[in-house]
């Protein structure tokens, strides 16, 4: 017994129930919760809903999954074929570029979160003008148009999202009004334990039912022909679940935390239920819409046709340097002829030698800089949207979830990162010192092989970004940072209001 | 067992809803706060609960200081509501069971809680009834069940007999009178002026925050307890001095 601090009541000879441990007390509360929450309407509702749904969800995404890999063999076996023909042996000119496309293969776990990987483009394209931007890999009349982004990220963000909302959001004022506050707080239990009990329940019930969720999607999308039971897949798949955890952790906490200083059942709920809607349902669009009118990026083909008509004027000057060099070596300036520039090709070559540099030279100056400006306005967007982004847990999670599945922003970014370092690669090797060139003349034009191209296997060849679960895990961190974040606050929130909470 | 000194509690809006209490309850006694709505009788026990802090004086159960240990303190009381509320989808075995584990009892068999249940009255049937189907009287026999278990030496009873019918109040007074027979320290708020003389050793009237009297049961059988709280509610006596009390 503790020592008794001021006596002046004659003290009886009674011994008194060691009141149980804080873990002991908070695990008894966390027992009669959890048969509380596990037998609740709401529970069994959403429960319901969210496993039906799930193989729905699985089916939808494999189906489109399956739909972007064909496409995806189609490409590579078409690249195969190109590589093996004349177009193998060399490359020069633009007829033949296809054979450089980095073709991107369609994310196995896009079937459980579908992330950007169906906005992405199915290719890039290299050449002398820079990166040319292939197709979006998504299919039109796709059936995940029809049902919209219905996918377990989803269901685990909004359906269970919600539940999380709606197992917390009485947990104290509800007890509090139903009088039961009263009863157990005037037992030997600290307040800690009690709030702890309540954590230990809610999350036992929500990773329950989310462990049931992944199971079931895992066989769903076994059963509908995409192997995810094994490797890094599965890995990646596990690392999500613990996102995924930690996301419905972080809401059931945040519903403590107001349950704890809502005055009724009522006002908590509606709180809950607004800041659910908006950081759920609204701060993800809407942080894409501000970013963009912050920082409004032009679109793919009005920068393509931009640089087109770069290239063409800069081209055509150097076109016309260049006869002008074939005139005044040859004397002659009323036709082309190639055994003409056989017989001068020494002295025609040195001299256009600088002109075809300073051709290059500024033909990146100018279309990088559309490139670069491009790339700036993008990035700001992106982080416009990510810092608006970051204050809602369920965009910390979807990010973290997408980022974990390789169809998240990072992971598009890591391919932009490597098709402009190819394309760069690329330059080096090919296209700054071009084989062909064209020569204007008058209304004449002749194309000259200044050299033998270089074979195929001589270019450099595209490194794609790194897909294992390690690289998957470095991407997520900073998205996973935030989610700790805020389920730690609003934990520590949750024990300090209840620490002054008035039970009355 | 049950004491307060100078026990004093001013809210954040100003309200002084308690005024320098003291009052002492011992082992085997039954104290009955008396008073109107507001007068103080609540934030008494609230305060003997630590469920709010005292703005000066000392709250003490079997001589701990409540806000300096109120998880000491409350191994050593049991408390019962106006509105015994449980966990409705529980059983009554269910909540006992519950609150029977946080207050520290362990390997309680199912024959244990039946026998408590049987000794406050509830009907066998109720045992593994749940508990948002019992009356109101039933409820508060579960609550008297769960202090009982506790067996704790001190009680605070919040207006334990408002609402019940005349039957179930008489029963309960009945399980009052046994608890104090087992050396029980009972302190008890109530509106029920006659329930309050049948049972009580001792009772207080409070009044705006104040005790404005003080008296024993031998005493009360030569005043006329009714006329007295009226008397003071009405505003005809004032604070009675000690001297006066002592006199």
């Amino acid at each position: 017994m503790a020592e008794a601090h001021v006596t002046s009541s004659p003290h009886i000879p009674f011994q008194a129930t060691a009141a149980p441990g804080g873990f002991r007390a908070a695990w008894i509360v966390a027992r009669r919760e959890l048969v509380e929450q596990l037998t609740s309407l709401r529970f069994l509702i959403i429960g319901v809903l969210v496993l039906g749904l799930t193989p729905l969800a699985v089916y939808v995404g494999v189906r489109d999954y399956t739909n972007r890999l064909e496409d995806y063999h189609r490409l590579a076996t078409a690249q195969q074929e190109l590589r093996a023909g004349p177009a193998g042996e060399a490359v020069s000119g633009v007829w033949n570029l296809e054979v450089l496309r980095a073709i991107r293969p369609p994310e196995p776990l896009s079937a459980l979160v579908h992330g950007l990987d169906a906005r992405l483009p199915e290719y890039w394209d290299f050449s002398p003008r820079g990166i040319r931007v292939g197709p979006l890999a998504s299919r039109p009349h796709r059936l995940a148009d029809v049902l919209g982004q219905l996918d377990v990220e989803f269901l685990v963000r909004v359906v269970l999202g919600l539940l999380a909302i709606l197992l917390a959001f009485d947990a104290v004022v509800g007890e509090k009004e139903l009088g039961t506050l009263r009863m157990t707080l005037s037992q030997p239990l600290p307040r800690a334990a009690f709030l702890v009990g309540k954590l230990i329940a809610g999350a036992i019930t929500l990773l329950a039912l989310l462990a049931m969720v992944f199971l079931l999607a895992l066989l769903s999308a076994q059963f509908f022909g995409l192997d995810l039971l094994a490797g890094d897949p599965l890995t990646k798949v596990g690392l999500i679940a613990v996102a995924a955890s930690f996301y419905l952790l972080c809401f059931y906490a945040l519903g403590l935390m107001i349950s704890s200083l809502a005055g009724s059942q009522k006002t908590s709920l509606v709180i809950l239920l607004v800041t659910w809607v908006v950081a759920v349902l609204a701060l993800p669009p809407l942080s894409t819409l501000v970013a963009q009118a912050v920082s409004p990026v032009p679109p793919v083909h009005a920068v393509e046709a931009k640089k087109r008509a770069l290239d063409e004027a800069i081209r055509q000057e150097a076109a016309r340097a260049m006869g002008e060099v074939y005139r005044e070596e040859t004397g002659q300036d009323q036709m082309v002829s190639m055994r003409l520039y056989q017989e001068h090709k020494d002295a025609i070559d040195r001299r256009i030698a600088p002109i075809v540099t300073r051709y290059v030279g500024k033909r990146r100056q100018l279309l990088g800089e559309l490139d670069r400006d491009t790339q700036r306005r993008m990035a700001r967007q992106n982080e416009v949207a990510r810092i608006i982004m970051a204050l809602s847990p369920a965009a910390a999670f979807a990010h973290a979830a997408a980022d974990l599945a390789g169809t998240g922003d990072t992971y598009a970014q890591s391919w932009w990162t490597a098709v402009r370092l190819h394309q760069s690669r690329l330059n080096a090797a090919l296209f700054d010192d071009p084989p062909m060139v064209t020569m204007w003349m008058r209304n004449m034009s002749m194309t000259l092989r200044r050299h033998d191209p270089p074979s195929i296997t001589d270019l450099p060849a595209f490194t794609p970004p790194r897909r294992d679960a390690r690289a998957a895990i470095n991407r997520a961190l900073p998205a996973l940072g935030l989610l700790l974040l805020y389920t730690g606050l609003f934990i520590a929130g949750g024990f300090i209001a209840f620490s002054r909470y008035d039970v009355r | 067992m049950i004491e307060a000194i100078n026990l004093t509690k001013r809210y954040e809006d100003g309200v002084l809803a308690l005024d320098s209490l003291n009052l002492k309850v011992n082992p085997g006694e039954i104290y009955c706060l008396l008073g109107a709505n507001g007068a103080g009788k609540t934030t008494t026990i609230n305060l003997f609960l630590n469920f709010i802090p005292p703005t000066s004086g000392t709250p003490l159960i079997n001589g701990i200081d409540v806000t300096r240990d109120p998880l000491e303190a409350k191994k050593y009381v049991a408390y019962l509501s106006e509105n015994v509320m449980l966990y409705g989808n529980f059983t009554a075995r269910q909540n006992l069971d519950f609150f029977a584990k946080l207050g520290g009892k362990k390997n309680l068999k199912k024959e244990d809680y039946y026998m408590v249940m049987r000794e406050v009255g509830l009907p066998e049937r109720a045992f593994e009834q749940r508990v948002k189907e019992f009356s109101k009287g039933m409820r508060q026999k579960l609550g008297i069940a769960i202090c009982m278990i506790k067996d704790a030496p001190a009680l605070l009873l919040d207006e334990p007999t408002a609402g019940l019918d005349p039957a179930s109040a008489a029963e309960f007074i009945e399980t009052l009178k046994e608890l104090r027979r087992r050396g029980k320290a009972i302190l008890m708020s109530t509106h029920d002026i006659f329930r309050a003389k049948e049972i009580a050793d001792r009772v207080g009237i409070m009044k705006e925050g104040r005790k404005v009297m003080e008296r024993t049961r031998e005493e009360l059988e030569y005043e006329n307890l009714e006329r007295l709280y009226l008397d003071y509610m009405r505003g005809g006596l004032g604070p009675e001095s000690e001297e006066r009390r002592a006199s």
